[in-house]
């Protein structure tokens, strides 16, 4: 009766699709029946059909239900549309006004239209540099607002004097400062317009958009604050419910829970979510004085009720707005605002963890800065405004040409404390805001090198095993990476000891050839009294706390986890001293920090976050210091790895996913959970572009994609882009394909090698440049217009920079390109590779084949490169120097060269570094000390000196070198060197000059 | 038996390394610039071979140390000269003074190793050779098996074309067997309703009592049965009799009993088939072989075609018009049953779903007519979607002759359920039952062998004379810290009970992998099971020379991709042997083979220390 078998084997399975088809295979179906084979055949087929039908599909995307917009936070809802005038009005108070000259000051009071309103406060601080800074505050208020007292370096601004003009009969005041730079007063209605040469750069308050929710004390509800969180617990208990009483062990980091049975939360449908918000709304509305908000199934008590700030700034004339990261956009700001805009959504800054995130979006990302700069060919200006809370901004264009931009600022709580940089050039908006909050630490040298990272390594072999393919392969890189896997369930500080038994020697068979390591430290830390780490921060009271004054305790990746509270200074002591070498054990001090997940992720919390309403041990509430939460953790960590030398001199590198300004000062940051796109790889540069242009010049993305699998052909652009950016680390989740170098097998892993080793013959420069935005504040990736403002085709450009000043980088980030459109601004450029020369302004189409990189270097610059391969930055520290002299068209060229210890602070601290700098000017060349000690403790031998663009073989290249001290040529050696000249490529090189580029000396070319 | 572990000195080397000037031209720079700490030549870096000036050129130069402890250059990539780090056992990559030599302690521990590998390859490639000669006495073994069932398939094929054809005829018979049977049970039925519903109706009553039959036959039960006719009677005491097999519902299949005789060793199944013996009851039963004896199975066509002209002659004509307008309703109400059919594959949805729509009793209707009667309708569409013409003509055949019947039972499935079975049809239906299956087992065996012994996948490489056929029917496992791994050649890997990986075929090993001594060659296994939001899982099983065989190592490298290491001497190939030779050689050893005296390698390898 085999008839009966194939008739019942079928349907003895569910159409559960998995079960079935390992069912239909194990179904004992006797050979002897092809027969019936064959209609089970087809009974298969109908069975595949129906049950694809019946499952459901799912969609990899951000879940933006997950996040708010503007209408659904309060502040933004009430203040973005409001029509013109419909605010109240604010006037000077004369009365009130005084001013100090000598300090730079002005200040008075500020009267609402509003009669019941409160009056205010409000200052004018003038800087050295031509900045100044309008601060409004409560005049009497019901509690003081918190200002975070670390984050603008005040002791570092220069208050400049001012000459202050009463005189004016247009009901205004002017203030002259800084040279060229006036500040207008309008005193009736409120208005501040700052002019720079008498160009009008920047006004504030003239869309009248002012407006300060001063706090106020709760209405006629005794226990006011009871009462919200009475019903907020009510909303969150009737939440529970869509978990079909399932007990959740986890979440994941989509926000979704995760199940006892091992089943997930399903993504709640449309209706689901529309019913959920329309509950929320009607509980909302019932709360008149808009006292809690609720949102995603989250109640935001709000203690002390809506006390939101906001302004508008215009940038007369300006069409071109820049900033506002982090944004996975255009580099140039795209309008939010009026008739045309291009986004519905304001900017949002507000650091979140953005599962998946989408591009070309105005949603928030890990990171914020409150900064905007603004450019036209004649005058450059910009705006930090210093609240770390919540902020929407808008961006709209004027109604006619040349109307200029305005903006609208809108922040959740705090004060408003807005600085105008003035410019008038990129370069000194630049500077302007780096002397705010400080310009980019200078990282120790290895940190610029290669980084090969992945969601995990899993185990020492794991680890030597791609380390020993790097050296199998002779593929310079400087770090490995060990991301969240590596610790004893996930409780950071620990090692898994079933796969890392020996980290200590794991760590010194890297450094034995000069690499370094990374582990990962997230603030979330594990509840579970057996951790040393949590037992003592519960012990001390260390962590933030919950709107009931418990230890916050949120899901992340150890489950549940409590989150140290970085914003106090004792706090971030305690935690800076885990690091040192005996209390991190099984650290070496060859190991450095990745600070991830520091926005904070919390995996239940309202948008991934924490809660608003939780508090840091001084009482203020998250919401005031959210966006300052990731930049304090990687201080404090940064402390800690500098704690760890007994001298306190070695540079920290930490790595941070959340920002905001300032975060320049303490390590690197990333781009995030990005995806293996081209969409992907196009966006870094925007998004870099933007992060340098705000200060934090040591940024990168995931080179290859975080999600999903990467092809070779992606993979070889994503590392060429990569390879001239200033962070440059390979990274991957876990659920993709290995994506090491050369996995892709040959010619990729030859393109691949050639990207990074090019990356390293330029590490002098890239030192070099780092040093410059160290020291002087300028970005080290930058737009073609921070260096070529009056050039307008550049304006729009963000797929193509600049590093430093001398080198131009446009990568190919299309798919299946075999050559592409750069654009070279004014003067001569000289393909790195190929040594041939481009004169622009102009837009040529050069061949780019999967082994090319376009990149040039600036006619007029000089480049300092080392062109020996090494296995790590560091085993390059001896190694000779090659200058590459590129002459601009009236034969001049000259470069700057740094040098130091390449890993300590003694460069800041005791000085120790050489800034040398090399011109060529009337067939000389000469090599002089621009800066640093003058002792000379580096001896690097120049063994190559290439002179592109040298017109005719020169007769006799001479070295003069001046003896000791060199002030005087009293004392000098001369030396004939030798030279080869390739005249079709106009290239001379002067073979082994044998001096130091330590010390001073001239070769003659003639 | 370790993996094998290379020796610091080999791990340092770049893939690409090759000595200088061995692959590339003259090299234009004068002598005189050579080795100057300058790179000249920027194409190929060949003027710096004993500096690190040309690591950055495309094609970089190689270093070789001064001293090397393997016999041949220890070569380095330019990039490790002058590094700091030392690498040349006498530290002749670095500054002088800058490296302590380690070549003596380097050398000997090299030494070692290169005997201690020569022995066990030696040792390993014995026992390849000893499952080389296993493998061909397999591959011999099922020559001699195939060719014995080939011998037998052809008999077994002429029986059952010869038994086909008599089943075919049988049950033509039977189903007009059925039919007349059909006819007097609803004859009788009607009678008796007619006696039970009095004169009232009379006549009239027939044709409306026709297509419903009575409460009793509708809902069939044990005592439904019994009382519904005599015929039935008659055979009631032996359905009870059937041990464990439900009377309700389950046919008239279940009144026919076979008995077989016990299977004697090396007795072929033919015989056994045909001793078999079918019965309907004590007074009835037959065998094969007195059937195919008999000249039953001689007369068989005569009186197929006399049974046929009976029956006609025996009709009526309203009888004939009843039956063609049943046949009718029979092709109307067909698509229905398909549709339930198709309800029945997706039971748990739309069987649902029609529970809704339908009522309870109705349901409950649709759902007996699929537990019981379903042979006659199942065989139908067996044999409709059987291919080949023959098969189609045939069935065609059976669609004429016995169309109405089919469609009968296809529309009232409980009216022809009870009829009873010919028992000459059922036992030719068992006899080519068997008969199909013993030689469909045969083919498919035959099949199997030729496939088995044809496969190519047995020698993984040149000069493996299908050595891995010894490994057919052998799996290695290990046990992890959660998991035990299953790794069955030629078949699949498990995790567990999770599919990792079925049988894919050899693979190229990755880059540089090559360069380790003893690798062997490289199996894949593909199309595992799919991993939660990932990949299906796959995995590779790489080969190394050893001396036991044993899965040494397991790694998940990459998500759902396995790594396994196994180690086998029947990767202890010549190549394997000729380069553990070859390492001794260059040691300047003299190893048994090379020497006409035959002196043992121990000896020399006593002498050397």
């Amino acid at each position: 009766m085999a008839s009966m078998g194939w008739f019942r084997a079928p349907f003895a399975s569910r159409p559960s699709f998995p079960k079935s088809d390992a069912s239909l295979l194990s179904s004992p179906v006797r050979k002897s029946t092809s027969r019936n084979v064959l209609a089970l055949g087809r009974l298969t087929t109908a069975f595949v059909m129906i049950s694809s039908v019946c499952q459901r599909t799912t969609t990899v995307a951000v879940d933006r239900s997950k996040f708010r917009k503007c209408a659904d936070t309060g502040f933004c809802k009430e203040f973005r549309d409001v029509v013109p005038g419909a605010l109240p009005r604010f006037r000077v108070d004369a009365a009130s006004l005084k001013h100090d000259e000598h300090a730079g000051f002005l200040g008075g009071q500020l009267l609402s239209s509003d009669a019941n309103a409160k009056a205010l406060n409000f200052s004018l601080q003038f800087y050295n540099d031509g900045t100044s800074r309008l601060k409004i505050k409560e005049c009497d208020p019901l509690r003081e607002r918190w200002e975070p007292p670390d984050v603008v370096i005040e002791e570092s601004l220069d208050p400049t004097a001012i000459r202050v003009d009463t005189s004016k009969s247009d009901g205004s005041l002017h203030v002259e400062f800084a040279n060229d730079k006036l500040l207008r007063v309008q005193l009736d209605p409120f208005q501040v317009d700052l002019l720079v040469g008498g160009v009008p750069a920047l006004t504030v308050n003239k869309g009248g958009l002012l407006h300060f929710q001063a706090y106020r004390a709760k209405k006629d509800k005794a226990n006011a604050g009871s009462g919200g969180e009475e019903s907020g617990q009510k909303i969150e208990e009737e939440v529970v419910d869509k978990h079909g009483g399932k007990k959740i062990v986890g979440y994941w980091e989509d926000g979704l829970a995760i199940y006892e049975d091992g089943s997930r939360e399903e993504k709640p449908s449309a209706e689901e979510e529309a019913a959920e918000a329309r509950r929320l709304q009607e509980a909302a509305a019932a709360d008149e004085d808009k006292w809690e908000e609720y949102f995603g199934g989250h109640t935001d008590s709000r203690p002390h009720g809506p006390a939101s700030v906001g302004i508008d700034v215009r940038f007369p004339g300006a069409e071109h707005l820049y900033g506002l990261p982090e944004h996975a956009s255009s580099f140039r700001l795209k309008t939010t605002k009026g008739p045309n805009a291009q986004y519905a959504e304001p900017f949002r800054l507000y650091n979140l963890d953005v599962f998946e995130y989408e591009l070309d979006e105005p949603m928030a990302l890990y990171g914020s800065i409150p900064f905007v700069a603004s450019h036209t060919a004649a005058l450059s200006a910009g705006v930090f405004l210093f609240n770390p809370s919540e902020t929407f901004v808008d961006v709209e264009a004027g109604s006619g040409h040349g109307d200029g931009y305005q903006t609208h600022w809108m922040s959740e709580c705090g004060v408003l404390d807005l600085f105008l940089l003035p410019g008038p050039t990129p370069r000194a908006v630049a500077k302007q805001m780096t002397a705010l909050t400080g310009t980019q630490a200078l990282p120790p040298l290895f940190s610029l090198g290669y980084h090969q990272c992945r969601w995990n390594y899993k185990d020492e072999k794991d680890v030597a095993q791609v380390h020993g393919k790097f050296e199998e392969l002779d593929f310079p890189y400087d770090v490995l990476w060990l991301d969240i896997e590596h610790t004893d369930g996930k409780r950071y500080f620990t090692w898994d000891q079933g796969v890392f038994p020996d980290p200590v020697s794991m760590q010194d068979s890297l450094a034995a050839q000069g690499r370094k390591m990374v582990t990962i430290i997230d603030p979330h830390i594990k509840r579970d009294d057996n951790f040393a780490i949590h037992s003592e921060a519960t012990a001390k009271g260390l962590y933030v706390k919950d709107k009931f004054g418990a230890d916050f305790d949120g899901f992340c990746w150890p489950g549940q986890s409590s989150y140290l509270d970085f914003t106090d200074a004792g706090v971030r002591r305690w935690w800076a001293e885990r690091f040192a070498l005996d209390k991190y054990t099984g650290s070496t001090s060859n190991l450095y920090t990745w600070n991830d997940m520091n926005e904070p992720s919390v995996f239940n919390g309202p948008e991934v976050s924490m809660q608003k309403d939780c508090r840091n041990l001084a009482g203020v509430e998250h919401r005031e210091w959210h966006n300052l939460y990731g930049m304090y953790m990687q201080r404090a960590t940064a402390e800690g790895l500098t704690l760890r030398d007994p001298k306190g001199l070695e540079r920290p590198f930490v790595l941070s996913r959340a920002f905001y300004a300032g975060s320049q000062r303490f390590g690197a940051i990333w781009t995030g959970d990005n995806k293996a796109a081209w969409e992907h790889l196009q966006v870094a540069a925007p998004m870099l572009l933007s992060i340098n242009l705000a200060g934090l010049s040591f940024s990168g993305a995931d080179v290859g994609g975080f999600f999903q699998d990467t092809d070779a052909e992606l993979m070889t652009r994503w590392m060429q882009a990569g390879a001239f950016q200033p962070f440059f680390r390979g990274h991957a989740h876990h659920d993709t394909k290995r994506k090491e170098p050369w996995v892709y097998g040959e010619p990729t892993t030859s393109r691949i090698r050639a990207a990074v080793m090019a990356r390293y013959t330029l590490l002098p420069y890239w030192y070099t440049t780092f040093y410059i935005a160290y020291a002087e504040g300028l970005p080290v990736m930058r737009p073609l217009w921070m260096e070529y403002p009056t050039e307008k085709a550049t304006f729009d450009m963000d797929d193509q920079w600049l590093i430093g000043q001398d080198l131009l980088v446009k990568p190919v980030t299309t798919a299946g390109a075999t050559s592409l459109s750069v654009y070279f601004p004014q003067g001569l450029w000289y393909d790195i590779e190929t040594l041939s020369s481009i004169s622009g302004p102009a837009t040529r189409t050069v061949p780019a084949p999967l082994e090319k990189i376009p990149v040039y270097q600036r006619g007029g610059s000089i480049i300092p490169r080392k062109m020996r391969l090494r296995r790590s930055s560091s085993l390059m520290t001896h190694d000779p120097f090659t200058l590459v002299v590129a002459m601009n068209a009236k034969g001049l060229a000259e470069g700057l060269v740094y040098m130091d210890d390449e890993h300590t602070l003694k460069h800041e601290k005791a000085g120790e570094f050489v800034l040398r700098k090399v011109t060529l000017a009337d067939g000389m060349l000469r090599n002089v000390r621009q800066g640093g000690a003058e002792d000379r403790p580096f001896r690097n031998q120049v063994e190559r000196i290439v002179v592109l663009g040298w017109k005719a073989k020169p007769k006799a290249v001479t070295l003069s070198v001046s003896e000791q001290g060199g002030a005087e040529k009293q004392a000098t050696t001369q030396r004939s060197l030798e030279f080869m000249y390739d005249a079709k490529k106009r290239v001379l090189t002067i073979r082994k000059p044998e001096v130091m580029l330590d010390e001073d000396w001239t070769i003659g070319l003639r | 038996m370790i993996m094998r572990r290379l020796l610091p000195v080999i791990v340092t080397s770049f893939v690409t390394l090759s000595p200088f000037a061995a692959d590339r031209a003259p090299c234009p720079v004068p002598a005189a610039l050579h080795n100057d700490n300058y790179c000249d030549d920027l194409v190929n870096g060949c003027d710096e071979p004993k500096t690190s000036a040309c690591s950055m050129v495309k094609r970089a130069s190689t270093f070789a140390c001064d001293a090397s402890v393997t016999g041949e250059p220890h070569l380095l990539p330019a990039s490790r000269v002058g590094d700091t780090i030392c690498d040349c056992c006498d530290g002749s990559d670095e500054a002088p003074g800058t490296c302590p030599n380690t070549c003596e302690s380097l050398q000997e521990e090299y030494l070692n190793d290169a005997f201690q590998w020569y022995e066990d390859v030696t040792v390993g490639k014995e026992r390849r050779d000893a499952a080389m000669a296993e493998a061909q006495a397999i591959l011999g073994g099922w020559q001699v098996e195939m060719n014995k069932i080939e011998a037998s398939v052809s008999a077994h094929r002429s029986l059952l074309t010869k038994l086909r054809k008599l089943r075919a005829i049988e049950e033509r018979k039977e189903g007009w067997e059925n039919f007349w049977w059909l006819r007097e049970k609803r004859r009788r039925s009607v009678g008796r309703t007619r006696l039970c519903q009095g004169e009232r109706e009379g006549e009239e009553e027939e044709s409306v009592a026709a297509p419903e039959m009575p409460e009793s036959e509708t809902e069939p039960s044990a005592e439904g049965e019994k009382d519904s006719n005599d015929m039935d009677a008659e055979l009631a005491d032996e359905g009870e009799d059937q041990e464990g097999v439900p009377s309700e519902g389950a046919g008239v299949l279940h009144r026919v009993r076979v008995s077989l005789p016990a299977l004697e060793a090396e007795e072929d199944p033919l015989l056994h088939a045909m001793r078999a013996t079918i019965a309907t009851d004590e007074r009835r039963s037959l065998s094969l072989q007195a059937y195919l004896d008999s000249d039953m199975a001689a007369s068989a066509t005569a009186q197929a075609a006399s049974t046929l002209k009976t029956a006609l002659a025996a009709w009526e004509p309203a009888e004939v018009l009843e039956l063609n307008l049943q046949a009718l309703g029979a092709l109307i109400l067909g698509p229905f049953y398909m549709l339930s059919w198709a309800l029945r594959l997706c039971q748990n949805e739309l069987w649902e779903a029609l529970g809704k729509l339908t009522s309870g009793d109705k349901k409950r209707h649709v759902q007996q007519g699929f537990d019981r009667g379903l042979e006659g309708k199942v065989e139908t569409f067996e044999t409709a979607l059987s291919p080949g013409l023959k098969g189609k003509l045939e069935w065609a055949l059976d669609a004429i002759t016995q169309g109405p019947i089919l469609a009968l039972a296809l529309a009232r499935p409980e009216t022809i359920a009870d009829a009873p079975e010919r028992l000459e049809a059922a036992l030719l239906r068992f006899a080519v039952n068997q008969l199909e299956g013993q030689c469909e087992e045969e083919v498919g065996r035959v099949e199997e062998l030729r496939e088995w012994m044809e496969y190519p996948g047995y020698s993984a490489e040149e000069g493996d004379e299908k050595v891995y056929v010894t490994w057919r029917d052998t799996c290695f496992e290990k046990s992890e810290k959660t998991f035990d791994y299953k790794v069955c050649p030629f078949h699949e890997v498990k995790q567990d009970h999770v599919l990792v990986g079925r049988w894919a075929a050899w693979i190229k090993r990755e880059d540089g992998q090559g360069v380790a001594e003893g690798a062997g060659p490289v199996m894949f296994f593909s199309e595992g099971q799919q991993c939660w939001n990932g990949p299906k899982r796959s995995a590779v099983v790489q080969l190394w020379c050893g001396l036991e065989e044993q899965l040494v190592e397991v790694s998940e490298p990459t998500v759902c991709v396995y790594d396994f290491v196994l180690m086998t001497p029947l990767a202890c190939t010549e190549a394997v042997l000729a380069q553990a030779e070859e390492r001794l050689r260059n040691l300047g050893i003299k190893l048994p083979k090379d020497e006409p005296s035959g002196e043992n390698v121990d000896r020399i390898k006593h002498d050397e220390f």
